[in-house]
């Protein structure tokens, strides 16, 4: 088995914790790439996982929380892996060219971490969609092929209407658009909503308050990154 | 197949286990049907594979599986010639030499030990690995042990294959031819020949111990306190110093000399398997050579494989060569080790401070050890950690490179050889030094034999606790800890909660040891504790004779196994050496409580220095919970002058049977005896004085009616005990007799009113 990042021999990592398990396999990225991806651990706001010494509510969740249209909507972001060099690489790689194999190299990172902190829900997993023109140009959808590596009820509730890459925007101007979804079917009871990255949270907010309005009682999202 | 070798070896342990080959193959099918279930892998690589596995298998020494005897003798047999070849390098001491010798019709494995008194240089210079040989002499079945606890020579030929012993001296021995090993072998004999000419008896002695891996030079005190303080493996040539040596060698190749790594390699890979030769070729050395060897075989063929596959695959190699190896000490030591510190890879990952690191990994190899540890020794050292902290970075980091420079510099003049010599006697006194400011602080938790039960719950626990670490979650590791810990205090509070008790007739040669544990751990009796006395002894060697050999050897390995640390009541009958000798001992090593002696012992030398003495004469009684224990004679006022007549005699009811413990009294105090207690009955009689032909009458037989007679006393003594007179007697009265010198220890274990006998020799 190769490493899906650098192409490199996997060696299995036979310790205390597997070589009793004669069906275990190594995972799909070697260990020197593994350090590349660093998986976010602790001392992270409690809202939003970006990084915060004191483990206080961020500025921009105060932001969002004193927002009069966003308020209450999105209670908590989770994310597995900080924003890197190579990371940016890697999203450059897998959603712009195509690479769909590559997300299977966070596969059991994603899978652990979801546990983790949405172990108990019964939550319904919602992908952010993207328009269907682009969905077509790229082959895949990111934010499924995300929710897919869960193992769960998937709903893929929302449109996307308006077609702009909110990558080439300025916060300003993610601020000021206009909301770019609608909501097909509504959804009673608890979301988590899944995309690839966690920037500003304007695309999950949007999404999160017409879900609210559509009668979701507790909307969580889920996100491979947190830039 | 990467990552899987370890469960190859797994399955091929428990074929071993269970003694069948098809065991093996029915559960290598099984593995590689699933395997390739679950992995998908090509199968061309498998089939390829399991020919070459089973090859391996046909071709070993494993399939035709003897593990019994192809010939049968009693104890020995009449004198003849034996021709076969020599399968292990002669060890060779000033008297004597010994090695391993496979008779060639019968396949059969005999440990030769011939006398090279009548030194003829030529002879002896012809036994060597591979030559082919005629041997006379006659073979005998080695000893057994014959006291629990002891060291079983028997079963420590056994473990190697061999199950007879062949002593002949250089006259009777004609050898011919050598093997290709022999040259390194000899190679390494006349080395350790330079550097003994060469250096101070106690530099040799540290070069010999950590370069070539024999320990006989250091003195026999220093090996036990290392053991105590679970250091033995720095003296015993293992990975540590097969990793120095290929570090050192590394270092030279490539800085100072200026090859290339891979040329550096190369020679290393050349150099590593002669000196596997040269340090002795013990399980360990070899374990790490092979294991080296693999590793860089592997980076030249730019193929990674994990570690576990490694020593697996090595393991795999040493079993299917020779599977002894197995029960050997060396071997599982090293193995185990190893394993669990390569499985901890990530655990050492996280602390790659020197400090902590080395921390990490005393802590891990000692934990896993604990099970052999107290299979073996029947004791731990909590302490040791600190001790290994300390003398391993010491010994790799000083001594170790101390000991490889002086070698290689050997051929500089005699100053330079003097300034190594004053260095190891400077590391000499600094070891010593440290050592006997440890001494206070040693602190041996002495568990016991302990059982099968306990030898798995603790592993369990123990790759609990490994896991734990593994996720980093320290603080369930931390519980897993205490549970290990209460596993061995359950295994040695045990005793207490049994209402089973045993009386234990020692086997300590010519003299008395009788220990009594009641039920619940109420009480633990000693009657006597001897000491042998071979002042006859014609052995030239007298510096060898050892001091507190019977409580050594005996005594401590015994109580130890059944995890005794203190005796409540030593009661000592009449000052002979051979019923007193090993007091001294007791009261030093162990928790003596009480010492009785009989009233005419107190004020006599050895015992008036004891503080908890007191003299107990008769009609006293010593009351432990229910049990009873009187005393029959001397009485307060003694008017006997002969010693063994001033005898105490003891007389208890345990297990519904009456006993009586009668020292070395004889006839005329056995009539006294009669006299005062005309209704003396017993059940079982401990004959007095070993069986001499003045005690155990025929009139104190008739009156006292025993079933069982007890006697202690050593084989081939110079007395002619037991006298024929004497056993002739209990016979034809249709007593049961036990003998120390034949059936070695005695056992009577009890509960409530029943009791059996049993013997370590059947």
């Amino acid at each position: 088995m190769n490493c899906l990042w650098c192409h490199d021999d996997i060696m299995p990592d036979i310790t205390w914790l597997n070589f009793w398990n004669p069906f275990y396999e190594p995972g799909k990225i070697c260990t020197t790439c593994k350090e590349g991806f660093p998986i976010i651990v602790d001392h992270v706001c409690p809202m939003c996982s970006r990084p915060s010494k004191n483990e206080e509510v961020c500025g921009d969740c105060q932001r969002w929380s004193n927002s009069e249209a966003f308020q209450g909507a999105l209670e908590r972001n989770v994310s597995v892996f900080s924003y890197t060099p190579i990371m940016k690489d890697m999203m450059a790689k897998w959603k712009y060219r195509g690479d769909y194999e590559l997300i299977h190299m966070f596969s059991e990172d994603v899978r652990k971490k979801f546990k983790e902190a949405f172990g108990k829900s019964k939550a319904t997993l919602v992908p952010i969609p993207l328009s269907s023109s682009r969905e077509k140009e790229r082959g895949f959808n990111q934010a499924k092929a995300i929710a897919m590596l869960l193992k769960r009820p998937i709903e893929s509730v929302l449109t996307r209407v308006q077609d702009e890459k909110q990558s080439k925007k300025t916060r300003q101007e993610r601020m000021e658009a206009e909301n770019p979804f609608q909501l097909v079917k509504e959804v009673k009871g608890e979301i988590i909503l899944i995309d690839d990255i966690y920037t500003t949270g304007m695309t999950l907010h949007w999404a999160a308050e017409l879900l609210k309005k559509g009668g979701s009682t507790k909307i969580q999202s889920f996100t491979l990154i947190r830039s | 197949m990467r990552g899987k070798w370890h469960f190859i070896l797994f399955l091929l342990l428990i074929s071993y286990g269970s003694n069948n080959h098809w065991v093996l193959i029915g559960l290598l099918f099984l593995f590689f049907i699933f395997y390739h279930w679950f992995t998908n892998e090509e199968l061309g690589k498998q089939i390829i594979f399991i020919s070459i596995g089973l090859t391996i298998f046909c071709f070993s020494s494993f399939f035709p599986s003897e593990l019994s005897p192809s010939i049968s003798i009693e104890k020995s047999t009449e004198p003849s010639t034996y021709t076969g070849s020599i399968l292990s390098n002669p060890e060779k001491s000033t008297t004597k030499m010994g090695f391993v010798f496979k008779q060639n019709n019968t396949k059969e494995k005999f440990y030769v030990q011939v006398y090279t008194n009548q030194s003829s240089q030529k002879v002896s210079n012809s036994i060597q690995h591979g030559a082919f040989c005629k041997i006379s002499g006659s073979i005998r079945k080695p000893n057994g042990a014959t006291n629990p606890g002891s060291f079983d020579y028997k079963q420590y030929l056994k473990a190697q294959g061999i199950h007879y012993q062949l002593n002949t001296d250089l006259t009777n021995i004609t050898c011919s031819g050598r093997s290709i090993l022999s040259y390194p072998y000899k190679l390494r004999e006349n080395i350790i020949i330079y550097i003994k000419n060469k250096f101070d008896p106690n530099t040799f002695a540290w070069i010999q111990g950590l370069l070539f891996g024999n320990k006989e030079e250091l003195s026999q005190e220093l090996i036990l306190t290392f053991q105590q303080w679970n250091l033995s493996h720095l003296l015993a040539i293992s990975g540590l110093h097969v990793g120095l040596i290929c570090g050192f060698m590394y270092f030279f190749l490539l800085r100072i000399i200026g090859l290339t790594t891979e040329k550096s390699k190369q020679i290393i890979m050349v150099f590593l398997p002669l000196y596997a030769i040269l340090a002795g070729a013990q399980p360990p050395v070899l374990r790490a050579v092979f294991m080296a060897e693999f590793i860089f075989l592997f980076t030249f063929m730019k193929r990674k494989i994990p570690l576990t596959d490694i020593i697996s695959i090595t393991a795999i190699i040493f079993l299917t060569m020779n599977r002894d190896l197995l029960g050997q000490l060396g071997f599982q030591f090293s193995f185990l080790v190893t394993y669990s510190l390569i499985l901890s890879k990530d655990i050492l990952k996280k602390h790659a401070s020197f400090f902590w690191g080395s921390m990490h990994v005393s802590f891990i190899s000692q934990l896993v050890l604990i099970p052999l540890q107290l299979l073996h020794f029947y004791y731990i050292s909590p302490l040791s950690l600190l001790a290994n902290l300390v003398f391993v970075p010491y010994f790799c980091l000083f001594v170790i490179p101390l000991t490889l420079c002086a070698v290689l510099f050997s051929w500089l003049p005699i100053y330079f050889i003097k300034l190594f010599d004053f260095l190891l006697d400077i590391h000499q006194l600094l070891v010593q030094t440290i050592l006997d400011v440890m001494e206070p602080f040693t602190i041996l938790w002495v568990i016991g034999e302990i059982s099968i039960l306990c030898f798995i719950a603790y592993f369990i626990t123990f790759l609990g606790l490994m896991n734990r670490l593994n996720k980093d979650k320290h603080n369930q590791a931390f519980l897993f800890g205490i549970i290990l810990v209460l596993i061995l205090q359950i295994e040695q509070v045990k005793p207490y909660f049994s209402d089973k008790g045993t009386i234990t007739v020692l086997d300590v040669g010519q003299g008395d040891t009788i220990v009594i544990e009641l039920p619940h751990r109420k009480g633990i009796i000693m009657i006597d504790a001897a000491e042998e006395v071979d002042f006859l002894s014609n052995d030239s060697d007298l510096e060898h004779i050892e001091e507190n050999k019977v409580g050594r050897y005996v005594l401590r390995p015994f109580l130890w196994s059944k995890g005794i640390k203190h005796i409540d009541y030593l009661i000592i009958t009449h000052p002979d050496y051979d019923h007193y000798g090993s007091m001294t001992y007791m009261i030093n090593h162990f928790d003596v409580r009480n010492v009785y002696v009989n009233p005419s012992m107190v004020q006599l030398k050895p015992f008036s220095s004891i503080t908890k003495i007191n003299a107990i004469h008769q009609g006293m009684k010593l009351k432990i919970g229910e049990y009873d224990f009187r005393v029959l004679y001397p009485g307060q006022e003694n008017k006997t002058k002969k010693s063994n007549d001033s005898s105490l005699v003891i007389y208890t009811e345990l297990g519904g049977n009456r006993f009586l413990f009668t020292g070395d009294i004889g006839e005329a105090v056995e009539k006294e005896l009669l006299k005062t207690y005309p209704n003396l009955k017993v059940d079982v009689l401990k004959v007095a004085h070993h069986g001499s032909k003045t005690s155990t009458s025929e009139d104190f037989l008739q009156a006292t009616k025993p079933k069982h007679a007890l006697i202690s006393v050593g084989e081939n003594n110079m007395y002619g005990h037991p006298s024929k007179d004497v056993v002739d007697r209990l016979e034809n009265m249709g007593i049961n007799l036990f003998r120390t010198d034949l059936n070695g220890a005695i056992f009577y274990y009890f509960q409530d009113t029943s009791g059996t006998f049993s013997t370590m020799i059947p």
